[in-house]
């Protein structure tokens, strides 16, 4: 069964359009959301999880319209916009206090080991954490909160390369029993080249591309290396 | 709906609006028309709004396992929750000083118009239901843009309310009395403001809600 699937989402703006975007994201599969700045990703996420209305086009969960079931939705299907800068003032601990709150399968044991595991101080103010940290305390809390569907916006942005690699581990490991899925925008091919499954690839507001990795990758990524042009200096040149 | 004001209650609530929600004691000083010390602590009511703007607090609890116009409800409970609590400590102080306090030689008039009574609990009711309207109405059409419109309108429409009622209350006897007409009269206003206070906080959580439905975040 399809357990998220999106079609032909649609959203009007005055100066962008977003058009017929469909794809689908399957239980235990890792999906990256590619494209240029601008292209819509944020905008698809947005409409994902209601933040933005659609002027188009269904959002299924279960076969069952998103919005109808807001609740259990968003019980289920958890989303990370870049780092969680939300109450800059309060301590982690009080904001994990109140967040934890509303999450019926929130997993204490796991959410104190990646406070261990990405070294983040629960005493500290959330302004006092540097951005990387503040990404890792978001992770933290979406892995925490038993989400079947994970939708996350750049991730790894603001991660050094050993924290990235870390947490695209997690993200394999966390589809691995088959019950969960990660649909992740990037600018960062290597990501996707060390965990995706699938990558829907946007542009203008059009998905060009919904397909398997390795043939995104034959299509796509091994192209000749790029000719440097080398242009004199102005004293050769004379 | 327990959770929600709860999540209000240990990531929204200031200092400001503590501090300013104690100036509803100000009802003691015995000079004042009572409904003066019910408008200082709007002051601090509206601190809410944009300290909520600055903390993201739309953008946290939309992400939350919640409708999107839950993000009004919270607001809206909390809004409620410091209203009560404020006119709670104001009828406090009103019975202090309706019961201990006596007037000043020639000022017997003026003391006994200005006499905290039942009909004034209605009064101030009523100004923070229209003021809950007002605000709540207003600024969930555009949280972003629209802050200054919804607090002035808000603001002064609370203002005229509490005044106008304390005027009428001054001038119509029977709404300060306590023969059984009087009783009557007063616990009827004191009840109707209650009554009032509930739809028009509805109302403008109904409102806004559905403003706030069709806003793109």
């Amino acid at each position: 069964m399809e357990i998220l699937e999106i079609e032909n989402l649609a959203k009007h703006y005055e100066k962008f359009d977003l058009k017929d975007v469909s794809f689908k994201i399957r239980p235990g599969k890792i999906v990256g959301f590619i494209g240029r700045n601008g292209a819509g990703k944020t905008t698809t996420l947005k409409c994902m999880y209601n933040l933005v209305s659609p002027t188009g086009g269904k959002i299924l969960y279960g076969g069952e319209e998103a919005l109808k079931i807001e609740k259990r939705f968003k019980q289920e299907v958890g989303i990370l916009f870049g780092e969680s800068n939300y109450y800059p003032s309060q301590t982690v601990k009080n904001l994990t206090a109140v967040t934890k709150m509303f999450y019926d399968d929130w997993s204490e044991d796991l959410y104190r080991h990646y406070l261990q595991d990405f070294g983040i101080d629960e005493n500290k103010q959330i302004k006092a954490l540097s951005t990387g940290m503040r990404v890792k305390y978001g992770l933290a809390l979406a892995l925490s909160r038993g989400a079947k569907i994970l939708l996350l916006d750049e991730p790894t942005s603001g991660l050094d390369p050993v924290s990235r690699d870390e947490l695209l581990d997690i993200f394999i490991d966390l589809v691995g029993d088959k019950e969960h899925a990660i649909f992740f925008s990037t600018h960062v091919i290597s990501d996707l080249e060390k965990c995706a499954d699938d990558i829907v690839y946007i542009k203008n507001g059009e998905i060009i591309v919904n397909e398997d990795v390795t043939d995104f990758e034959a299509s796509y990524l091994p192209r000749p290396p790029r000719q440097i042009r080398r242009y004199p200096s102005k004293r050769q040149a004379h | 709906m327990k959770k929600l004001l709860i999540k209000e209650i240990r990531l929204c609530m200031n200092a400001q609006i503590i501090i300013f929600s104690l100036l509803s004691m100000m009802i003691l000083i015995p000079s004042w028309p009572p409904v003066a010390a019910l408008m200082y602590p709007l002051s601090g009511t509206m601190t809410l709004f944009p300290r909520a703007l600055a903390n993201k607090d739309i953008e946290y609890t939309t992400l939350l396992p919640l409708k999107k116009t839950d993000v009004v409800k919270g607001k809206v409970l909390f809004l409620a929750f410091i209203d009560v609590v404020t006119l709670l400590l104001a009828i406090a102080g009103g019975i202090v000083r309706a019961l201990f306090y006596s007037p000043a030689e020639g000022e017997e008039a003026y003391f006994e118009a200005m006499m905290p009574c039942i009909s004034l609990i209605g009064v101030g009711f009523l100004a923070y239901g229209v003021m809950n309207f007002f605000m709540v109405s207003i600024y969930y059409k555009n949280p972003y843009k629209k802050l200054t419109a919804p607090t002035l309108v808000s603001l002064f429409a609370a203002m005229i309310i509490a005044a106008v009622g304390q005027v009428v209350i001054a001038f119509v006897p029977m709404l300060r009395s306590y023969d059984t007409v009087g009783l009557i009269a007063q616990i009827a206003v004191a009840v109707g403001g209650i009554l009032l206070f509930a739809l028009l906080t509805y109302l403008g959580y109904w409102s806004g809600a559905k403003k706030f439905q069709k806003l793109d975040l």
